[in-house]
C-alpha cells in the first residue's frame, strides 16, 4: 500500500513537473519595427526607422535601418558595425554590454529591475507612492565613488521608470517604459521615452515598437548576422 | 552612559540624515511633460504616418512636400563614404553596374546600348533617385569609353 502511495505521488510530480515545463514558455528571439525620433542639440529633428532583431544566445542586435539611410547596424559587447551595400562603412569599439540591452531583459524576464541586481547593485530603500514601487540602487563599492544611484519603479509589477542621478544626486537621464504589450505571454514596452537632462536644456528622446515578434523561426541570416570583414 | 550613546546616535540621524538620502523617494520623480513630448514630436509624427503610408518614399520626395525636413539631407545622416542606398539590381552599386554593362557593350559595339538601358533600370529602380542615376551616368560614360578604347587597341 505504501509502494502505490509513493508510486503516486512520484507519477503526480513528474506529470506536473513535466507540465511546468511545458506550461513556461521560453523566449529567445525578439524582433519590432521601430521608430526612434529625438532632436539634436540645435534643435533639428531626426527620426530613424527600421527593424530590430535579436537572439539571446546570439547576444547581437541587429538593427535594420530603412530610414533615413538604409543600413545595418549590429551591436556585439566590444563593437558596433555599420554596414551598406554590405560594406562595413564603420566600426566602433565600445563597451556596451547587450545583456544589459531592453530586449535581453524582457527576454529573461530580467526587465522589471533592468537587471540591477546583475550588474552589482544592491538595493538600499524601497517606498510606495500614487500606484508605483519606487526602490534606489547603490553601485557596488568598486564604483561607488564614480557611479551615481539609480531610482527603478514599477507599476503593476511592470518596469515604470529609471532615474539616473550623478555622485551629487542631480538627475541626468530619465527613462519611462509605458503602453506594454503581451504577445503570447511575453510582456514589452511598446514606447520608451528618454529623457536627457543638461545645464540649461533637457533633449527627449521617444522609442517606440510596433509589430513585435516573439521566437521568429525565420529571418536567421538577421539573428545570427555574419559580418563580411574584406 | 549607554543614555548619551543613544543621544548621539539620535543626533546623528537628524543632522546627516539629510546626506545620508538626499534625494526623496516619490512618484514625481519619474514624471515628464507630456504635453512638452507631444509638442516636440508633432512635425516628426507627421513624417512617420508619412512614410508608413507610402513605403519606398525618397527624401527628396518628402522633402518637395515639406521642406521642415531637409535636414535629413545632412551629412550626418548620408553615408560617410558615399555609399548612400542599394541601387542597382543585384545590390550593386549604380556607377559599377552601368560601368560593367556599358564597356561590354561598347567593345562588343553590337550591345553599345546596354549602357543607356542599365542607367535607365537604374533610374527606375531608384524611384528616378537624381543622385544615383547621376553615378549611373558617370559609370556608362566610363565604361563606354574604355571600352572602345580597348576595342581600338585589339583591332590594330
Amino acid at each position: 500500500m505504501k509502494t502505490i502511495h509513493i508510486k503516486g505521488l512520484l507519477l503526480l510530480f513528474f506529470i506536473f513537473g513535466n507540465l511546468n515545463i511545458t506550461f513556461s514558455q521560453q523566449f529567445h528571439r525578439f524582433s519590432a519595427d521601430y521608430t526612434v525620433k529625438y532632436k539634436d542639440r540645435e534643435g533639428n529633428p531626426i527620426m530613424k526607422m527600421g527593424r530590430v532583431f535579436y537572439d539571446s544566445k546570439e547576444k547581437k542586435i541587429v538593427i535594420k535601418n530603412g530610414f533615413p539611410v538604409k543600413e545595418h547596424i549590429i551591436y556585439n559587447d566590444t563593437s558596433i558595425y555599420y554596414i551598406r551595400v554590405g560594406n562595413i562603412v564603420d566600426h566602433v569599439s565600445t563597451i556596451s554590454p547587450v545583456e544589459f540591452s531592453i530586449f535581453h531583459l524582457a527576454l529573461n524576464g530580467q526587465l522589471s529591475n533592468y537587471g540591477l541586481d546583475k550588474a552589482g547593485y544592491t538595493i538600499e530603500n524601497v517606498i510606495k507612492d500614487k500606484g508605483l514601487i519606487i526602490s534606489s540602487w547603490l553601485p557596488s563599492e568598486k564604483y561607488k565613488h564614480s557611479l551615481g544611484e539609480i531610482l527603478v519603479s514599477t507599476k503593476d509589477k511592470k518596469l515604470y521608470g529609471i532615474v539616473f542621478l550623478d555622485l551629487n544626486e542631480k538627475i541626468v537621464s530619465k527613462h519611462v517604459f509605458h503602453k506594454y504589450v503581451n504577445i503570447e505571454g511575453f510582456e514589452f514596452p511598446s514606447e520608451v521615452i528618454r529623457i536627457r537632462y543638461f545645464d540649461n536644456y533637457e533633449l527627449y528622446e521617444l522609442t517606440s515598437y510596433k509589430k513585435i515578434e516573439v521566437n521568429e523561426s525565420g529571418n536567421d541570416e538577421y539573428y545570427n548576422y555574419q559580418i563580411q570583414k574584406k | 552612559m549607554i543614555y548619551y550613546k543613544k543621544i548621539l546616535i539620535v543626533l546623528i540621524f537628524v543632522l546627516f540624515g539629510n546626506f545620508i538620502h538626499a534625494i526623496t523617494l516619490s512618484a514625481d520623480l519619474f514624471s515628464y511633460d507630456e504635453n512638452k513630448l507631444a509638442e516636440e514630436f508633432r512635425e516628426l509624427d507627421y513624417l512617420e504616418n508619412l512614410i508608413i503610408e507610402n513605403p519606398g518614399i525618397s527624401i527628396d520626395e518628402i522633402i518637395e512636400q515639406n521642406s521642415y525636413y531637409k535636414y535629413f539631407l545632412n551629412s550626418e545622416i548620408s553615408s560617410p563614404l558615399g555609399i548612400t542606398e542599394i541601387s542597382a539590381p543585384g545590390k550593386i552599386p549604380s556607377f559599377w553596374w552601368a560601368f560593367s554593362l556599358s564597356i561590354v557593350g561598347s567593345y562588343t559595339i553590337y550591345g553599345a546600348v546596354a549602357g543607356p538601358i542599365a542607367v535607365g533600370v537604374v533610374y527606375f529602380s531608384t524611384k528616378k533617385n537624381k543622385d544615383e542615376t547621376k553615378k549611373a551616368i558617370y559609370g556608362c560614360l566610363t565604361g563606354t569609353v574604355l571600352g572602345l578604347g580597348i576595342r581600338y587597341l585589339t583591332t590594330l
